[in-house]
């Protein structure tokens, strides 16, 4: 009896489950404005008729909004932290009152200090230009991928949550089947810059201005340039951005203003 | 081939105000780099510190986004994405200030007014986001990241199943199972 009973009840718990999925279904596309006309304005009527139903969508339409919020907060908190803040060693010498701490803990100042010196110092040296230049270029959009190749798309959404690792492991053996492909090369540039592995930067972005018909070969030059800003191999920065620098595109400007740095700096 | 997206450093306020519009990350991280240190250099000028910049910075952020989204922003001949956003700040700070007075006295004197703009800002209510954040972090990891890639990203049920490697038909069942979660948390808060 107990049994059945439960079973009954499972049922109807399905069932209820599987009514409020639909309905959830319908609340979302109404508040997405997916909704046919007639279908909207029979949904409005029963608003009106249902506070329940109101106070539902209301409550949907919040949490739709607060993701959203929620999401760009953490954002924001990602772009600062990548940007904004310079790691800092910090030091407690609060409860430490004796001399010798105190020593200790100015001769620390004093080394984070001139530490903090030495970083301003090299602000305009090669590989702190590169960070203060690189940016990762835009990915595909991968609803409208150019192959049908889930590897790609999968490594493009990787690559867009900036898992660069991630994105080349996914990419690698499409390469490997297609060595000559510049947007897998271009991609696999950037994505190995983006994590700072000079040498497979490169290679990658080497192939694609070799070809110099990709649409890449702008953005792969300029990449390109930035690597070899990392590797301190100023010559080479130098010949690419100042042929970008005598073009009319979009890297003009920061190539000029990375040769008058590096340049006055000898 | 030739659907390639516009790269970072391509924009301009009209592509900006419709990257923000569709929550691109390359937008917000754009407008951020460029912007920040202005804002730091002026919330630092009148006695801020470097935290009460990147919160005033942030919340000013987020009511550009939010005002783009609600349509109270409208891009407009002659004035800049930037100096809007800049100008929001200081009225920002310059609200923070008049409420701590105390702590900004010295300061205060030399401030000088924005000129005010005509149009509302709706500022975020930052208690109840606050609140909202402690809510969401109690959904898992897996709720979160389909939560945000499916109303943040606004990725397809399609795209979310490919990448977090389940059938569609899981995607858009877990996706109603979180939401359902989400909202008794919600509620059981109030």
């Amino acid at each position: 009896m107990y049994a059945t009973a439960k079973k009954n009840c499972s049922k109807t718990a399905l069932r209820k489950e599987a009514m409020d999925e639909i309905l959830f279904e319908k609340i979302e596309r109404y508040l997405q404005g997916m909704l046919t006309p007639a279908e909207r304005e029979r949904f409005e009527i029963e608003m009106k008729e249902d506070a329940a139903l109101r106070e539902e969508v209301a409550l949907h339409k919040q949490l739709m909004s607060s993701i959203e919020t929620e999401s760009v907060r953490q954002l924001l908190e990602q772009i600062h932290e990548e940007n904004f803040v310079r790691e800092t060693p910090v030091v407690s010498i609060r409860h430490r009152r004796s001399y010798t701490f105190i020593a200790v803990a100015a001769s620390l100042a004093l080394l984070i200090l001139s530490g903090w010196w030495y970083i301003n110092s090299q602000v305009s040296q090669p590989a702190s230009l590169y960070a203060a230049y690189f940016s990762p270029a835009a990915g595909l959009p991968t609803t409208l991928s150019y192959t049908n190749d889930a590897r790609f798309s999968e490594g493009m959404i990787s690559y867009k949550l900036g898992a660069y690792a991630e994105a080349r492991e996914w990419w690698q053996p499409l390469l490997q089947a297609d060595p000559a492909n510049d947007t897998l090369n271009f991609y696999m540039g950037v994505a190995a810059l983006a994590d700072e592995q000079t040498d497979g930067a490169i290679n990658y972005l080497s192939k694609v201005v070799e070809e110099n018909n990709s649409i890449y070969y702008a953005d792969a030059r300029w990449y390109l340039a930035l690597a070899y800003l990392l590797d301190e191999n100023k010559e080479k920065v130098k010949t690419i951005l100042q042929d970008l620098s005598e073009e009319d595109g979009t890297y003009r400007e920061q190539s000029i203003e990375i040769i008058k740095k590096i340049t006055s700096d000898g | 081939m030739t659907t390639r997206t516009a790269h970072i450093y391509a924009y301009n306020d009209q592509s900006l105000y419709q990257g923000l519009l569709k929550n691109e990350p390359a937008a917000f991280e754009f407008i951020y780099k460029k912007n920040f240190p202005a804002v730091r250099q002026q919330v630092k000028q009148y006695g801020g510190s470097e935290d009460d910049a990147k919160d005033i910075f942030q919340e000013g952020m987020i009511a550009l986004w939010n005002n783009i989204r609600s349509g109270t922003y409208q891009l407009r001949e002659g004035v800049k994405m930037s100096t809007y956003l800049i100008q929001i700040c200081k009225l920002r700070w310059m609200d923070r200030m008049k409420k701590a007075s105390f702590r900004y006295e010295v300061k205060k004197a030399s401030y000088t007014e924005p000129a005010t703009e005509a149009e509302e800002i709706e500022w975020i209510d930052r208690e109840e986001q606050t609140a909202f954040q402690r809510n969401f972090a109690q959904l898992g990891e897996r709720c979160q990241d389909l939560l945000k890639r499916f109303y943040f990203m606004r990725q397809s049920l399609q795209e979310i199943a490919l990448a977090m490697s389940i059938g569609e038909a899981t995607a858009k069942n877990e996706k109603y199972r979180c939401m359902q979660r989400l909202k008794k948390i919600v509620l059981k808060q109030h």
